[in-house]
Parts: C-alpha cells; sequence; structure tokens
C-alpha cells in the first residue's frame, strides 16, 4: 500500500488510475488511508459482488482469508478492456510495481 | 422410453449444475465488470468514470491495517 503511493507518481506519468479493494467498510479503510496518508483511492465492497466479479474473493471456506480479497491485480486499460489479471493465492507474494509499470507501458 | 428419461434426468442434472457454479472466470481480453462503490476519496467511485480517460490498476488487498 505503502509502495503504491510511493511509486504513484509513475502511475501518474503512465496515465494510470490506481485503486484499491477491499470488503470493509468504508471507515475502515478511511482509517488506514488517512493512517498511511494514501492520496489514491480505496473502495469499500462490502456486498463483496464487484470482488467476486474479479474473481478477487477467497471462496475456500477453508482458507483463513475466506470471504476476504486475495491479493490481485488487474489492469484495465482505457476501453475497459482487462490486459493483466494476477490473483495470489499466497498473501505473503507481491506483485511488485515494476512489473505493473511494465504492463502498462505495454498497452501503448 | 427408459433410455429417454435417463437421458433427460442427465440433461436436467447439468443444468442445475451450471446454475451453481460460478460464472466463467474473469479473463485477459475480458471487458471489465462495471462497478460504483463508496470510496476513500469520494462519495461513489465508478470504473466508468475512467473509460476512455485512464487505465486503471484495480488491486484488491485482504483489509486496512494488514501488512503490504
Amino acid at each position: 500500500m505503502a509502495a503504491f503511493q510511493l511509486d504513484l507518481p509513475k502511475f501518474e506519468s503512465r496515465n494510470a488510475q490506481v485503486v484499491g479493494i477491499s470488503s470493509d467498510f468504508l471507515p475502515a479503510s478511511q482509517a488506514w488511508s488517512e493512517k498511511m496518508g494514501l492520496t489514491f483511492p480505496l473502495v469499500s465492497d462490502l456486498p463483496r459482488t464487484t470482488l467476486e466479479a474479479y474473481g478477487f474473493l477467497d471462496t475456500d471456506p477453508k482458507s483463513r482469508l475466506y470471504r476476504y480479497s486475495k491479493r490481485a491485480y488487474v489492469i484495465i486499460d482505457k476501453s475497459g478492456t482487462v490486459r493483466f489479471k494476477k490473483v495470489l493465492d499466497n498473501p505473503k507474494e507481491l506483485v511488485t510495481n515494476d512489473e505493473l509499470l511494465a504492463q502498462i507501458d505495454k498497452l501503448k | 422410453m427408459r433410455c429417454v428419461t435417463r437421458t433427460l434426468v442427465r440433461v436436467a442434472a447439468l443444468f442445475s449444475l451450471s446454475s451453481v457454479l460460478p460464472a466463467a472466470a474473469l479473463e485477459v481480453g475480458d471487458k471489465a465488470p462495471a462497478f460504483t462503490l463508496p470510496a476513500t476519496t469520494t462519495e461513489k467511485l465508478s470504473l466508468a468514470d475512467y473509460l476512455g480517460k485512464k487505465n486503471v490498476v484495480l488491486f484488491g488487498f485482504i483489509g486496512a491495517f494488514t501488512p503490504t
């Protein structure tokens, strides 16, 4: 999260909007956003319909993250088409900003 | 007749199964599902706000106050 904020100028210079999504209720996201000094939006998907539609939701009842969002990334181009998608089953893994930025560069 | 019944049962089973299974997972090349949700920076944020203007990096995170 902090890494996104740190690299935000790099995303902005590529005309890319960073948006975070979770199943948290908005006040929790707001408190965290304030604490972290985030200037990009976090959206709150309490009903989890968008998380489900994007395949981000952990649907394994045995998982500790059941009904939470996995760590996941999509890049949507200006026409609204999905151009990159990665959903990580292991929350300790991460897609680096460099990888995301390289994917955005490919869109041009 | 028994054969016809058996086939009908199988077809019915297939249909009921398809309604239970989730829709095919979103893939690269698909249209991104539209959404309008409460956001930290604005009252409501829609994917449509950026269409034709910006690329969007949408990332899912487990929840607030989790390590990232």
